[in-house]
């Protein structure tokens, strides 16, 4: 919980100073820094004194601090602004202007932001595009596999 | 014995939303996973309770219970809201063209699909092609608003109706 409490101030004191821990590679390179450190000294500690309880705390001090990364992780996505939210902002907006919902510029948003996610995605080197195909490269499909199973297992039908 | 309680008990509780959701009681995803998970936990603490009393096994079967809970739940939106998975799982189906993938997912399948969620999810009144935020949809704008000046330093427009 300490460690927890120590990330978060330090955070709120460092991004002021560090714009970079605010993109996402900043802050996720911030919290896998955190983990690390916390499973560093954990094991330390428990090498002087082997204990099964002592694994036990090690273990629970590090999904604890999961959880809190993990949530970090989604607010910060959140943030962002997902289509969803921005769809909401949008008609926020117009209701208060007493506008009438623009369906087609939440359609270009959509376009962009699709256009934006396959230049991650192959950044990320999960997709391969030539000219005239965008495929999946092994690494790709192996994660495509993943995120199948998981839709499977809770029923979710993508219809877009 | 703590782990493999918390890792059975995930198990357990993924199992048991699968099943609530085939027999069709109603209610989004993470409902459903929050009373079953929920339920789940509590004889998973219970257990570890008795056989560990309130001491250090206890929080960790439970910490790493609940840390793949979340995990899971995270990875279900992600994979029923992401344009990235949406697109992951089209090119799993065959590789495609740049037209094809528009063609596809298209933008307006995609607001179509983000207002219909939007609306069942309680965030959005919706009568026929108007749409108006409803009380939880602006308290979640406000979260994220007040998110965005957290993490970005943006500052607030203005919420409310006029």
């Amino acid at each position: 919980m300490l460690h927890v409490a120590i990330n978060l101030a330090l955070y709120i004191a460092l991004r002021r100073r560090i714009t970079w821990l605010t993109s996402e590679q900043g802050i996720l390179l911030y919290q896998a820094l955190s983990s690390a450190v916390l499973i560093v000294v954990g094991f330390a500690g428990v090498s002087m004194d082997p204990s099964v309880r002592g694994m036990a705390g090690l273990v629970a001090a590090t999904a604890l601090h999961g959880i809190y990364s993990l949530s970090f992780l989604e607010l910060w996505s959140l943030a962002e602004g997902s289509y969803s939210l921005s769809i909401l902002e949008h008609i926020e907006q117009a209701t208060r202007q007493d506008q009438a919902v623009d369906v087609h510029g939440l359609e270009s948003l959509g376009g962009s932001k699709k256009e934006q996610r396959l230049g991650s995605l192959e950044r990320l080197g999960l997709i391969r595009g030539t000219a005239d195909q965008v495929t999946l490269t092994h690494r790709g499909r192996r994660v495509a596999r993943v995120l199948a199973s998981v839709a499977r297992s809770a029923g979710v039908v993508r219809t877009e | 014995m703590w782990l493999a309680s918390a890792l059975f008990a995930l198990v357990a509780a993924v199992i048991g939303q699968v099943v609530v959701a085939r027999l069709q009681f109603g209610g989004s995803f993470v409902t459903r996973f929050l009373a079953v998970g929920g339920g789940v936990g509590l004889v998973m603490a219970g257990s570890l309770v008795r056989g560990y009393g309130w001491g250090v096994e206890f929080w960790a079967g439970v910490f790493v219970y609940a840390f793949a809970c979340e995990l899971y739940v995270f990875l279900v939106t992600l994979v029923d809201s992401s344009i990235s998975v949406s697109l992951l799982l089209l090119l799993r189906q065959r590789s495609s063209s740049r037209a094809e993938i528009d063609r596809l997912s298209s933008s307006r399948a995609m607001v179509a699909s983000r207002l219909e969620k939007l609306c069942v999810n309680g965030l959005l009144n919706c009568a026929g092609s108007s749409y108006a935020l409803t009380p939880r949809g602006l308290r979640l704008l406000v979260l994220f608003r007040a998110l965005r000046v957290f993490f970005h330093r943006r500052l607030l427009p203005a919420i409310g109706r006029s």
